[in-house]
């Protein structure tokens, strides 16, 4: 079918060429239709490159979202990773300044913030049964005078882990302030508690602190119990040992009050 | 070598950045977790894409960045999407991220944002 059209073509060109035709009554009339068939051709053709060059283009621009969108798809699940990591890491940064916020930095004991945690929850599951025990190391000033700060605090560090040694499972410690501990117990016994703060005394009394200079300190310490009456109220308890704790001072030091 | 320099200082929630056009030198150090990182950073991202058009010299960035929030994340990426792009183009580019020795993290977290990058990408630990 195509060659028959080329051969067509041929003929035509052929007849429009041939100048004894140009007298003909159909010259003009297949000259015209001839040019009217050129015209046409060339338009299909452009219309072909316009359409192709559209064609083009679109899938450029489908390759370039694609690319774009995978890239973004891929920098998400980069951030989304790397978010996750800071937010482990700082979870776990909050936690160990947690567990920090709760020990005394000198005596690796809890500190009075833990203590009053430990305090209120104790108090809210069973108060009848609580005793609490405030101690404080005797002179502590003279210590620090005569052997320098570096040795208070040794002292008061080793003190710390007398107290908690002794008092093991019948209570919880904490460094309270300065000089003070404060002991917890929550499932003792009066008598076991009394016998317990004796013996604490008389521990801490026959103790030796080696000065590092072929000295060695002594110290003693004041202890004031209370124990949960009706209608206490934490701070009530606490005030009744610091009050028994004061009175153990006054009386001379070295010795137990049961508030 | 005209270009206007940056000089931001640091906040709580901002990291400090400045660039040294003549150097070629990006540093940033600090936390970021601005409310806006995509407003706060413009000026660098602006400073960057001006730095690589204008001229053909090597561009070194120089990181001590602890905490960033996810948009600061973000924007740091794009950053090194840049570098990477001139990177591929035959520029030279550097990152050196710095961090303290005792915070492993922070290494971990730039090992992820080395992770597309080829070229060189040092994260080194300070005591």
């Amino acid at each position: 079918m195509k060659s028959d059209i080329k051969a067509l073509e041929q003929r035509v060109v052929s007849a429009l060429a041939d100048n004894h035709n140009l007298e003909h009554p159909l010259y003009d009339v297949l000259d015209e239709l001839w040019q009217y068939n050129q015209n046409q051709w060339s338009r299909i053709e452009q219309m072909i490159r316009v359409s192709d060059s559209y064609q083009d283009m679109i899938l450029q621009r489908e390759k370039t979202l694609g690319e774009r969108f995978d890239k973004h798809l891929r920098q998400l699940e980069k951030i989304t990773r790397i978010s996750d990591r800071y937010q482990t890491a700082l979870r776990e940064a909050n936690l160990e300044l947690e567990q920090a916020s709760y020990i005394d930095a000198l005596t690796g004991l809890p500190n009075r913030r833990k203590m009053l945690r430990r305090l209120k929850t104790e108090f809210e599951m069973r108060p009848e049964s609580l005793c609490l025990a405030m101690i404080d190391i005797d002179h502590f000033k003279r210590i620090n005078d005569e052997f320098g700060h570096l040795m208070g605090d040794d002292v008061l560090v080793s003190v710390g882990n007398l107290i908690e040694h002794t008092v093991g499972e019948l209570g919880h410690i904490a460094r309270w302030g300065g000089e003070e501990f404060l002991v917890i117990f929550s499932q003792a016994g009066q008598l076991e508690v009394e016998r317990c703060l004796e013996q604490l005394a008389k521990v801490i009394r026959e103790a030796r602190f080696d000065s590092g200079e072929g000295i060695s300190i002594r110290t003693t310490i004041s202890i004031g119990k209370s124990h949960y009456q009706t209608g206490d109220t934490i701070d009530a308890l606490i005030t009744r040992a610091d009050n028994a704790l004061y009175q153990a001072k006054n009386s001379g030091r070295d010795r137990v009050v049961f508030g | 070598m005209s270009m206007n320099d940056l000089k931001i200082v640091s906040t709580q929630s901002t990291p400090l950045i400045e660039t040294d056009s003549a150097r070629g030198v990006i540093y940033m150090e600090g936390d970021s977790y601005p409310e806006n990182s995509f407003e706060f950073y413009s000026e660098l991202v602006a400073w960057v894409t001006r730095y690589l058009k204008d001229n053909e010299r090597p561009l070194v960035v120089e990181l001590a960045l602890l905490y960033l929030n996810t948009s600061s994340i973000k924007v740091m990426m794009d950053i090194f999407d840049e570098l990477e792009e001139a990177h591929q183009q035959g520029r030279e580019v550097k990152v050196n991220w710095r961090y303290d020795a005792d915070n492993e993290r922070v290494a971990e977290l730039a090992e992820e944002f080395k992770e597309d990058c080829s070229f060189s990408f040092n994260i080194i630990g300070q005591e």
